[in-house]
């Protein structure tokens, strides 16, 4: 089909002949309004035409205007634009300057670039600016509290580990809640694809340090070119390119320690024994045998007990290290960008690390006037070692918390000590020591581009690419570990291959007719194949411990593969026209097929419209000089999720292990021809202004997003032999504000500029299949994220028995279902950061903080302790306990196996369940980033023949202000023995050649 | 000419778009389309083997049916402080804590629908089909036995619930589902009429079957126990006499007497199973296995049977050893007891702790057992309590069965009563998973160890806790579906 559509523009380009009248010739040279160094590559055009040409390596051009031109304008991608008088003149020297705000280029997609100032949807972006100089693992991380609407959560302090990202809210019930991620036009694969690693982030293979910009495209209007994959938002990565000019070179690095933000705090040996035998008395009596074989056990003195702390034994400084070499440059015809970097990071808790080795070219090339080419090649392999997660024994972290005081990690001789007295046996120092959890990530992406300029206002562009990944990963648990210990050695090894094809061609057209009327167009069409294998093998049986392969193992335990793969097919066509630079319109449409759908549904329809209106242009505003700019948008579209299963729609019969050695075969699910998208509708409405020559801007949004057609299983009875079946049933709704301020407050020798945002958001679930019949409980009506859970009522101050609210409100001790109340929401209402950036001459200092409220966690780890449910440590918390008859507190008396009586002559374990007394609120300010920079002052530096010389020092994490109880607010939904994130300190440096 | 431009472009698109059908064309490689699956009996053997691999689940014989109606009545409790907080709401029997086989509908019993379905519609060789047939039959009917005694009242004693009979079996589901449209929604058969299609499954699976397969599958022999347990279950003592009798007739050497009683469960295949559940290395480990639950091994599998290694607190030991047998059941044993060899003390973190070790290590790793169905030693219990209700003595009299029970334990004979082989069949089945069925199937009540301090025992007619709920999605979706009420 491709070579179809180039023999039409072949055709079209006979059709066209040019011919225009030449009559005076102008030359000149253009340099930078900072350095006065001349720029190559500068696009010179006549005002209204298109005719045009480019400077030369030394910022040299020659253009012939016809006799009716009146101005010359001077371009740059980065630098805005000039535009110069020609009048008399024959020889006209410009000076580009560094872009304002407004001016910056905005990447909206196939090879889409639009001034910020003309854009019609809802765009945020960040630049290399705000990513550089940060120790952060992926780019994702940047997002966080910088970009409205976009919320960004990094829980956990493992190295590499997971990052979620939602913008506007949750739109899906099943399918994908994550966004579509462009890195140079491929979609890539996106989140956590390791097998057995805890957890992992695939993205952390493309260098932060390599990015140019990210920008996010939130609504229908913007997204709707991306059809069925733009459901929940659009992340377009653009990466440096190489500049025409001097080759210069960079070399940066950077080093840091890190520790974990907050620690739990648990008790010694003394008050554990004391509360620990105190929970028997109070249960059982002092004589009971109960009671006697718990002193017997743990010691009878609490007073002699010792303690040791499995904190100080699990956690440890962190360390990070960070170099990175790139050169860029080039000429009129060939530039370029190369980059190497290497990270390496020790991360906090014991047995943890991240290495990671990237490589990056990025080139251009102009064959002639018409014809260019791309090639982007991105490589990137990082390794993780880690240790078991969450409520798992062998996890330092849990342990850390958890592990009783007056157990000694090691014994008198040494050795580990194991088996440890309580709910835990297993040493979690030792597993995590021994055994490996380790995963390589290797990935590769590959771009081929070609432009062709049929005629100045058409353009055709086409492009192939490969992005791959394959994850090896290891796991081994040791001989000589309690989980190990049975089998001898445990060896599994998980490969993972992501083999992901995409093309794509695209027709661009731009023309201004006239002075007014201008019209853009785009049509193409796009095509994806992703393959995805896996291979495990397991084995058991290891001669030694110090055989640490999978070959040592003597019993193949289990070996098995898997083969998944999708299509995706689209056409796609974008129309806009302005009038006047004053009125936008704008319309998208996007068709869309994709093979996970079922037979009778596999094809959709996308699109949007926005409507656009710059005030700031119309006459009673014209004059009003302290407007600078004002546009207000409007949009409406819809866009598709297609993010499920690969073969959801398909009845297939399946392999199992079988029975007494001999394979078996079993029904997935039942057949689902009417499988098809998730739709997104948004309505979005948008504000633009800029005052005081742009010193001051803001961005206003409000949207609503309806997401029908939702996945979701409708449950059958399972008396039918299939528990669910998958049905596009479920509607929910996203509404929210967003709000941005920009300021350049102060603009002399001092400057300040600040920026602060907000975004607010309400989900509402609208439809949802198998709801709760009692409206109590429904999620109709309600956020598809409300904590439906018990109310907690305190203890009762006569016998310190927790108590609870029933449905009526009145106190009870027992708990049934149609108690619970909603006490929460997991997702935040609002969130936003604040940043204020100072500089002075060659120094600069920054602040972000960070901020979300209204939401809900759940402290797992204090449900887990405090709960007197499990022989373990206990936290500050429980010194809190009711002693006494009379005393007010929120703690109940301590009380083995947290068993209290129910009241109704039975026995209850209801403390340890969920409950406001474990549901706590979530809201935070973090100051999440600070920034000392000095540039040494170029006189300085010149004679050494560098052009620029960086110094700079991080914190991150450094202050917190929070409601939360639990070790760290920004957790996703509960915090459940996770690593905390890090404060981290970074010294670093950069030299420019 | 624009409009050339525009013509041509969306002309590519149109071009494009008739191929789009096949463009999109996928393949699975790790599955199989439910057409081709059962198009031959050698597939259809395929689906019969995963509905055999049911029976290890962990909801179902693989632990819970072994362990929960221990832990539900009273055999065995929490050790306290010492114990890793598992199952012990079952053992206070909080409203909920349950055994949990409804789901049975959804695999086993699902895919034993499949197989009997497709055996119907398939040619090949009379006798492999009835194989198929007999075995599915059985495996359909087990599913049903042990779902009708979760979910519903013993036929005889069916409690007065709001003013009538609480009479509700299960749904007696027997055809698979193809497609979303041929979904039904049926009721609650009732208790009766499950016995009664169980009854004629078995009887004619019985006809089907042969004994060729091995203790391992369903064989005729499996089926003959099946039925003298559903009889006795039923109260039909005459008919259970006769079917203990058939399967003693069959299985009878095996019986083990003196001091291979311990031993026996040491064994890779016990010599007494009539069906060994098999269990493979895949899932067996410490959170599964019963082994894990009852007690604390020495980590070195040599040692699984070394008295000084279960004593030495030094020793590396693996699993949870979370249960003790209770007082009230230790109190039964009588001096002498062989069976009592099979609790033994052990040093669990400093403290001594009592376990019972019927689920050992075999095959040389730990967590690693088959797991008996029943016991040969079963069927001469049923054949006694069923003789000796029924006033008969098919194979021998009862008096002769409990003396040949009580004898090879190592005791003196007693005069048979009702009780007297109550009191062996609770000693002989402890911690098999026979205790909770074995009081509800005569009407009694759950009595509670008082090693969980004063619980109050579970009235069989007025405590609802006596059956299991019935899943919620279910009842949410089928409108013909009874709750059992107080959930």
């Amino acid at each position: 089909m491709k070579q179809k559509l180039l023999q039409f523009f072949v055709l079209g380009l006979l059709t066209i002949s040019t011919a225009f009248a030449q009559n005076k010739t102008i030359t000149g040279k253009v340099t930078g309004v900072e350095d006065g160094l001349p720029i190559p590559s500068v696009t010179v055009k006549v005002t209204g035409t298109n005719i045009g040409v480019q400077t030369n390596s030394a910022g040299v051009y020659t253009i012939s205007v016809p006799a009716s031109a009146k101005s010359l304008e001077f371009s740059y991608i980065g630098l805005g634009t000039v535009t110069e008088i020609i009048g008399t003149r024959s020889v006209i020297n410009a000076k580009l300057a560094n872009a304002t705000a407004l001016d910056e280029v905005v990447v909206t997609g196939f090879g889409l670039a639009q001034k910020k100032r003309d854009i019609t949807g809802a765009v945020s972006r960040i630049s290399s600016k705000e990513i550089e100089k940060t120790p952060l693992v992926s780019f994702d991380r940047a997002m966080q509290g910088k970009l409205p609407g976009v919320r960004v959560n990094t829980n956990s302090g493992i190295p590499g580990s997971a990052v979620s990202v939602l913008i506007r809210g949750v739109g899906s019930i099943n399918a994908s809640t994550a966004p579509l991620y462009i890195i140079d036009g491929i979609q890539v694969n996106s989140g956590d694809l390791s097998r057995s690693l805890s957890t992992s982030n695939v993205l952390n293979s493309l260098n932060p340090d390599d990015i140019e910009s990210i920008d996010v495209l939130k609504d229908a209007s913007s997204a709707s070119i991306y059809g069925s994959q733009a459901a929940n938002g659009v992340v377009i990565i653009t990466t440096k390119r190489g500049k025409a000019g001097k080759t210069e070179f960079d070399f940066s690095s950077y080093f840091g320690y890190a520790e974990e933000v907050e620690r739990l705090k648990v008790m010694d040996g003394p008050q554990w024994l004391g509360t620990y035998i105190e929970e028997y008395v109070n249960r059982y009596g002092t004589a009971n045998a109960n009671t006697v074989a718990i002193r017997n056990t743990y010691g009878a003195d609490p007073a002699a007990a010792p303690t040791y702390s499995w904190y100080d034994e699990a956690y440890r400084k962190g360390q990070t290290q960070n170099y990175q070499l790139t050169a860029r440059g080039g000429d009129a015809k060939t530039k370029f960008y190369i980059s190497a970097g290497l990270f390496n990071q020790k991360g906090q808790q014991i047995a943890q690390d991240f290495k990671r080795g990237t490589f990056k070219a990025n080139l251009e090339h102009n064959v002639n006037d018409k014809l260019s080419m791309e090639a982007n090649i991105s490589l990137g392999t990082f390794t993780q070692n880690g240790t078991l997660i969450g409520s798992t024994f062998a996890n330092p972290a849990f342990g850390a918390n958890f592990l009783i005081p007056t157990q000694a990690i090691y014994t008198a001789s040494g050795d580990y000590n194991e088996p440890l007295l309580g709910a835990v046996a297993t040493n979690p120092i030792k597993s995590a020591l021994l055994d490996i959890n380790k995963g390589t990530t290797n990935t590769l992406q590959g771009l081929f581009a070609l432009n062709y300029r049929i005629i100045p206002d058409l353009k055709f562009r086409a492009t192939g690419s490969i992005d791959y990944n394959d994850i090896k990963e290891d796991r081994f648990q040791d001989p000589r570990t309690r989980d190990g210990q049975a089998p001898n050695g445990r060896y599994t090894f998980s490969g993972t291959q992501y083999k992901n094809y995409q093309t794509n061609a695209s027709l661009n057209y731009g023309h201004l007719f006239g002075e007014k009327h201008r019209v853009t167009g785009l049509v193409g069409f796009e095509y994806r194949h992703q393959v995805q294998d896996t291979q495990t093998a397991q084995k058991t049986g290891v001669p030694n411990y110090l055989f640490r392969t999978l070959g040592a193992g003597s019993t193949l335990v289990s070996i098995a593969s898997t083969f998944t793969e999708f299509k995706n097919l689209g056409y796609f066509a974008r129309a806009e026209y302005t009038f006047d630079d004053k009125y936008i319109i704008n319309g998208t449409i996007r068709y869309d097929g994709n093979s996970r759908f079922g037979a009778n549904d596999k094809f959709g329809l996308f699109g949007s419209g926005s409507l656009t209106w710059r005030i700031s242009r119309e006459n009673f505003l014209k004059d009003v000089n302290w407007i600078y700019d004002m546009k207000i948008r409007t949009s409406y579209g819809k866009v598709g999720n297609a993010g499920i299963s690969n073969f959801a729609s398909l009845a297939l019969y399946s392999a199992n292990s079988g029975y007494n050695g001999i394979g078996g075969i079993s029904p997935g699910s039942l057949p689902n021809a009417d499988l098809t998208w998730e739709d997104a509708y948004t309505l979005n409405i948008g504000l633009d202004a800029a005052f005081f020559k742009n010193r001051l801007s803001f961005t206003a949004e409000y949207y609503n997003r309806l997401n029908k057609r939702l996945l979701q299983n409708r449950s059958l009875p399972q008396t039918s032999g299939f528990a669910s079946i998958t049905d596009n049933a479920g509607e929910l709704r996203n509404r929210g504000v967003e709000f941005q301020v920009n300021g350049d407050i102060l603009t002399g020798k001092l400057k300040w500029t600040s920026s602060f945002n907000i975004s607010y958001n309400k989900n509402k679930v609208l439809n949802y299949i198998g709801d709760d019949l009692d409206p109590r409980f429904a999620f109709t009506g309600n956020s598809l994220t409300r904590i439906l859970s018990y109310e907690y009522a305190g203890v009762n101050p006569a016998d310190g028995r927790p108590m609870w609210y029933d449905q009526n409100n009145n106190i009870t001790y027992n708990l049934t279902t149609l108690d619970r109340k909603i006490v929460g929401d997991t997702q935040t209402k609002y969130f936003g950061g604040l940043t204020n950036s100072f500089s002075y001459k060659g120094v600069g200092l920054d602040f972000f903080f960070q901020y979300a409220t209204g939401f809900t966690l759940f402290d797992q780890n204090k449900n887990f302790l405090d709960s007197y449910a499990n022989a373990s440590n206990r936290s500050y918390d429980v010194f809190r306990r009711w002693t006494t008859p009379g005393q007010i507190t929120d703690v109940p008396m301590a009380y083995a196996a947290g068993q209290y009586s129910n009241g109704a002559g039975g026995l209850s374990t209801a403390y340890s369940n969920a409950s406001t007394q474990w549901y706590k609120p979530g809201d935070y300010v973090r100051l999440k980033e600070v920034k000392l920079t000095y540039s040494l002052p170029k006189s300085l530096i010149s004679k050494a023949k560098l052009n620029r010389v960086n110094v700079y020092a991080t914190g991150t994490n450094l202050l917190t202000w929070s409601k939360y109880t639990g070790i760290d607010p920004e957790t996703v939904t509960t915090d459940n023995a996770g690593v905390p994130q890090a404060r981290t300190y970074t010294f670093g440096f950069q030299v420019g050649l | 000419m624009k409009n050339l431009k525009y013509t041509a472009a969306l002309m590519a698109v149109v071009l494009g778009l008739s191929s789009c059908e096949k463009t999109l064309e996928v393949a699975p490689r790790d599955q199989i389309a439910a057409e081709q699956a059962l198009t031959s009996l050698l597939g259809v053997n395929s689906l019969l083997n995963t509905a055999y691999s049911n029976l290890r689940g962990t909801t179902y014989y693989g632990q819970s049916l072994k362990i929960l109606p221990d832990i539900m009545a009273d055999n065995i409790y929490p050790i306290p402080g010492l114990n890793s907080n598992r199952l012990i709401t079952n053992s206070v029997n909080q409203a909920g804590a349950h055994m949990s086989i409804w789901s049975l509908y959804t695999t086993g019993v699902n895919q034993a629908n499949l197989v009997i379905d497709a055996v119907g519609k398939l040619e090949g060789a009379q006798a492999d089909k009835n194989k198929l047939l007999g075995q599915a039959l059985g495996l359909r009917s087990l599913f049903f036995f042990d779902m009708v005694r979760v979910y519903a009242y013993n036929p005889k004693f069916i409690p007065i619930k709001n003013g009538s009979l609480f009479n509700y079996g299960i749904p007696l589901v027997l055809k698979p589902t193809t497609s979303v449209s041929t979904i039904e929604y049926p009721k609650r058969a009732t208790v009766d009429e499950v016995y009664t299609q169980i009854e004629a499954d078995l009887l004619q699976a019985e006809g089907l079957l042969d004994n060729s397969l091995g203790n391992k599958y369903m064989t005729q022999n499996v089926v003959r126990a099946i039925l003298a347990k559903v009889y006795l279950t039923w109260g039909k003592y005459d008919k259970a006499a006769i079917y203990a009798d058939k399967v003693i007739t069959t299985s009878g050497s095996t019986f083990q007497t003196g001091a291979n009683y311990a031993n026996m469960f040491y064994a890779d295949n016990n010599p007494e199973a009539i069906f060994d559940i098999v269990i493979t290395s895949e899932q067996s480990n410490i959170n599964e296995s019963l082994q894990s639950y009852y007690a604390q091994f020495p980590a070195d599998y040599s040692k699984r049977q070394d008295p000084v290694a279960f004593a030495n607190i030094n020793e590396p030991k693996v699993g949870y050893g979370d249960f003790s047998p209770t007082p009230e059941l230790l109190a039964l044993y009588e001096a002498g007891d062989v069976r009592r060899n099979v609790i033994n003390t052990s040093n669990k973190n400093g403290t001594t702790v009592t376990y019972a070790r019927k689920w050992v290590p075999t095959k040389g790793a730990n967590f690693l057992q088959n797991i008996p169905l029943m016991r040969i030693t079963e069927m001469y219990l049923i054949r006694a309590e069923g003789n000796f209700r029924a006033g008969t003595s098919v194979g021998a009299t009862a008096q002769a069965d409990l003396d040949k029970i009580r004898l090879r334990a190592g005791l003196t004979s007693v005069p048979v009563t009702a009780d007297a082989i109550l009191k062996e069949r609770r000693i002989e089945l402890a911690f098999e998973g026979d205790r909770w069925f074995d009081l509800l199937r005569l009407g009694q009540d759950i009595p509670k160890s008082t090693a969980l301090g004063a619980l109050a025992p579970i009235s069989y007619q007025n405590d609802f806790r006596i059956l299991a709920p019935i899943p919620n999605a279910d009842l949410a979706v089928n409108p013909n579906l009874v709750r059992n009420l107080g959930y």
